[in-house]
């Protein structure tokens, strides 16, 4: 594998990872900015467009490794090494997520519970976050502070915003 | 409260950890899968108009308890199933080591001990002057720069002192004035009397400790003698029975002393000594040398300079001289082999050899140098390899010295009155030493099951003593001694337990110990670290119910060099033990996080151990990882290493084998690295340390690679195992060098 294959390959995972965190962390910092802030609403459209382009790039990733670095049958080590299992896992989630952001390909596939399908992108960051700490690549460091930036996105979607809150 | 409708989130998680109770569970995939089958099903119900049940706070809680009780009960008892599965079991050892040695300025090994020249390696970026001091009580030692942000300390125990304490120690690193510490582990080496000799009229026998630099003389009474000699004394050979000699690992120089211990003359001959023999007329003396390829040099006493050396391609497990002694044999360790040399008063040559199967775990020449006796633990005529995975039968085989051939072959491995279980063997394990008493029964020291035996070679009559009455485990050696009345004591030694005892030849009853370390009440007041370690060399040659200890393919913490499979599909290399320590996940194909995870080889697959010895993984963990690295064989050439290491850096090496500790503890998929390997395509090989890389013989997960440059020249024809189909001839050879160097 060349060098260049290598960055590539790194560089599109990482790309990814942090799109999709972009994606998770939309929401929190929504709730963090003045109600009446006027690009409120443009914020939290982009958690979208951040989904969509970490998806299409975690596909792209997964391409590349399929082209520079998997073996030729690359099947049997899907199934057998723990690492590209959750990535592949990780994609396997991601994928309907691309798919049910477009409302016309919602409707056509009947989706009525659409939150319940899409919070699994908190269970791709964690098998994304799994694939990282055990692939061969990648820096401990940054995948720990990935893992805990995912963490505190999680963390902060759970806490009810503070309008739900002064309701009760 | 009123009803309200289900929420569809808490549905489809109530139905996924049903589905996945039934589906039981026990991965990642099976989990997503469980969802994903919740999730299709309610949102279906939800597509078709068909609404959750609306349920109130408290028919809420009281469903969720009745239907999830058992799912998440049956879940919960599969988590740890699932967990090892997933790879997160001992996952924080390897994100530990990995952070240790990731960080921009990193020191490997973490390994600091007392009694022996090491080697590190940091890494410094942009640095120009890198200055380490190891741990308290250390001088501050200037490290040699290498390139690329290597740098390489060289550090003496006797030239730059030893760490004041033991265990966690923090190393110093000041990198162009700027200072950083790193946290590394002190040991202080106790001391290991490892092998005895008789001296020629039986009234005397030497020993060495290799690491308190200390040579003990020994008669029927006890110690009479220690002798001060230089650094690391490994073996020592009687030339008369007052004069003896004193083989050296980390001094140049090879010993003559008296028995009144002082030294008569030091003769210049490399460092490096493994093991020594001495003729039947004492005037020649035969040293095994630890080198690149192994040598061995012949020695004349009364003149005190060496006659000539010969390369045996490959270190010598033992030597002895034959019969009629000028000519010698040589047990090689890799390819295993006996090897006949002659020697003709001015040159060596190898003139003969026996390949072995297994290379000889204990050597002896027996009947005034007629015949040679080795331990092993494969045997077959046609030496090819037994395809039987794990196999390893214990068993002593004689060989005519002149001629090579098997006289005899005696398996040692059975079991006595105290099996516990059916098929199992408890006697006989790992035979370690042989000796040949005054009356040629021989006496063998077994460090698997605590014995000592003597055996009638004619007859295979044994008699044995089970050495942990004495207090003694993991016998190493034993001798027998002639008292003034003609007695016979035995006298045998015990590496791990620091002591020597002096037996009664017939009951096996105790006349006198030696102790050359402190005793286990002892450590356990003052360092209950070394007593783990002791407990741990313990259970390193244990022999287990099959017969099998770690020594028995780890001989003495290294490699056997045979082809074994634990982890699962392929044969490959014994993998040694030394330096270990911080470079989790451990076994070829990475599948053990902590080196304690490794017994679970001896506990399942091994049958487990007989008797109850508390945490064996803790203790076991704790002497592998205080095994140091042993140093480079070849000679330093710091232009042709810098050479060599700007070649590493070109060719990519250092993306996976990254310094300091040479790796960067990553897994790949084999068929990655190399397409054509004959492996599973699921197959994985854990990133190998280089440390140490030059004393392998084979080389590659497979071992397929029979030397360095092949890794390069045969075996990289995709280019993917870093870049080197373009490099030159010059190029190859400065990147061995270089690799040889580490």
């Amino acid at each position: 594998m060349s060098d260049a294959a290598l960055l590539t390959l790194r560089a599109s995972g990482w790309l990814a990872a942090l799109l999709l965190l972009a994606a998770l962390a939309i929401t929190p910092l929504a709730r963090l900015a003045p109600a009446r802030w006027p690009r409120r609403g443009q914020l939290v459209a982009s958690r979208r467009v951040f989904g969509i382009v970490a998806a299409s790039i975690a596909l792209g990733h997964a391409l590349i490794a399929l082209a520079v670095y998997l073996p030729s049958e690359p099947w049997q080590a899907f199934v057998e090494v723990t690492w590209l299992r959750s990535g592949a896992l990780a994609l396997a989630l991601l994928v309907p997520l691309l798919l049910t952001s477009f409302p016309p390909i919602v409707r056509a596939l009947r989706v009525a519970a659409w939150k319940p399908l899409h919070r699994l992108a908190y269970v791709a960051a964690a098998l994304v976050v799994h694939h990282l700490l055990l692939a061969p690549f990648a820096p401990r460091a940054w995948v720990l502070a990935l893992a805990s930036a995912f963490g505190v996105a999680l963390l902060a979607r759970l806490r009810r915003p503070q309008s739900q809150r002064s309701q009760t | 409260m009123e009803p309200r409708p289900l929420a569809p989130q808490l549905a489809v998680l109530g139905l996924a950890a049903v589905i996945a109770a039934l589906l039981s569970a026990s991965s990642l995939a099976s989990l997503v899968l469980a969802y994903a089958l919740a999730w299709l099903t309610i949102n279906a119900q939800l597509a078709r108009g068909v609404g959750l049940p609306k349920l109130s706070r408290c028919a809420l809680a009281i469903s969720a308890l009745l239907v999830l009780a058992t799912p998440l009960t049956v879940l919960a008892a599969r988590l740890a199933a699932a967990a090892d599965g997933e790879s997160l079991v001992g996952l924080d050892e390897n994100v530990r080591d990995r952070l240790r040695l990731e960080r921009a300025i990193a020191i490997h090994p973490l390994l600091v001990v007392s009694d022996r020249p090491q080697l590190f390696f940091v890494t410094a970026p942009a640095a120009s002057q890198v200055r380490v001091t190891l741990a308290p009580g250390i001088r501050p030692i200037d490290a040699v720069a290498l390139g690329h942000d290597l740098f390489r300390v060289d550090y003496d125990p006797r030239a730059h002192g030893v760490s004041r304490l033991r265990g966690a120690v923090e190393a110093q690193l000041d990198i162009d004035g700027s200072r950083s510490t790193r946290a590394m582990h002190a040991v202080h080496a106790a001391a290991h009397p490892r092998w005895l000799h008789a001296s020629p009229d039986g009234s005397r026998a030497c020993l060495t400790s290799e690491e308190t630099d200390a040579t003990l003389l020994i008669d029927a009474h006890g110690e009479t003698t220690r002798i001060a000699s230089s650094d690391g004394p490994s073996d020592c050979a009687w030339t008369s029975h007052r004069t003896l000699a004193i083989a050296h690992r980390y001094s140049r120089s090879l010993d003559l002393a008296s028995t009144d211990g002082r030294i008569v003359a030091r003769i210049a001959l490399g460092g490096g000594q493994r093991q020594l023999a001495a003729s039947a007329d004492g005037a020649l003396l035969a040293v095994a040398l630890e080198t690149m390829h192994g040598e061995i040099a012949i020695v004349d006493v009364a003149r005190r300079r060496e006659l000539a050396r010969v390369s045996t391609g490959g270190l010598a497990d033992g030597l002895a001289f034959g019969g009629d002694g000028r000519s010698l044999i040589v047990a090689r360790h890799a390819p295993a082999a006996l090897l006949r040399l002659a020697f003709d008063g001015a040159t060596l040559r190898v003139v003969g050899e026996r390949p072995l199967l297994a290379p000889a775990t204990a050597f002896s020449s027996v009947e005034h140098g007629a015949r040679i006796v080795i331990a092993a633990t494969d045997w077959r005529d046609d030496a090819a390899p037994h395809l039987g995975n794990h196999y390893v039968q214990d068993q002593l085989l004689t060989f005519d010295a002149a001629t090579l051939a098997l006289v005899a072959q005696l398996p040692t491995a059975r079991r006595s009155p105290r099996q516990d279980a059916a098929g199992g063997v408890d006697r006989g394990l790992s035979p370690i030493s042989i000796s040949e008493t005054p009356v040629g029964s021989w006496l063998v020291a077994f460090a698997g099951s605590d014995e000592l035996s003597r055996v009638d070679p004619g007859g295979g009559d044994w008699r044995s003593f089970d050495v942990t009455r004495a207090g003694l485990s993991a016998p190493h050696s034993v001798v027998a001694l002639l008292d003034e009345s003609a007695d016979t004591v035995l006298i045998a030694s015990s590496p791990s337990s620091g002591r020597v005892v002096l037996l009664d030849a017939t009951t096996g009853a105790v006349r006198h110990e030696i102790s050359l370390a402190p005793d286990d009440a002892t450590l356990l007041r003052d360092d209950p670290e070394a007593l783990r370690v002791r407990f741990g060399e313990r259970a390193f040659y244990e022999g287990t119910r099959a017969g099998i200890s770690c020594h028995s393919c780890h001989p003495h913490g290294g490699s056997d060099d045979m082809a074994h499979n634990i982890g699962g599909r392929t044969l490959a290399p014994t993998l040694a033990l030394f330096g270990i320590a911080g470079t989790s996940p451990y076994l070829r194909d990475g599948s053990y996080p902590r080196i304690g995870d490794l017994l679970e080889v001896a506990e399942h697959r091994y049958r487990g151990y007989r008797e109850p010895a508390g945490d064996r993984r803790a203790t076991v963990d704790a002497y592998v990882s205080a095994l140091p690295l042993p140093r480079s064989l070849t000679p330093r050439d710091l232009p042709r290493e810098r050479r060599g290491l700007a070649v590493f850096a070109k060719a990519g090496c250092p993306t996976c084998h990254a310094g300091p500790a040479m790796t960067n503890l990553g897994r790949h998929v084999v068929r990655s690295v190399f397409p054509r390997a004959r492996v599973a395509p699921g197959a994985s090989v854990d990133t190998p340390s280089l440390r140490a890389v030059s004393r392998r013989t084979r080389w590659l997960q497979d071992g397929r690679a029979s030397s360095l440059r092949a890794i390069f020249s045969e075996h990289n024809p995709d280019d993917r195992h870093g870049h080197t189909r373009r490099l030159t001839r010059a190029e190859l050879d400065d990147l061995v060098v270089f690799l040889e160097s580490l």
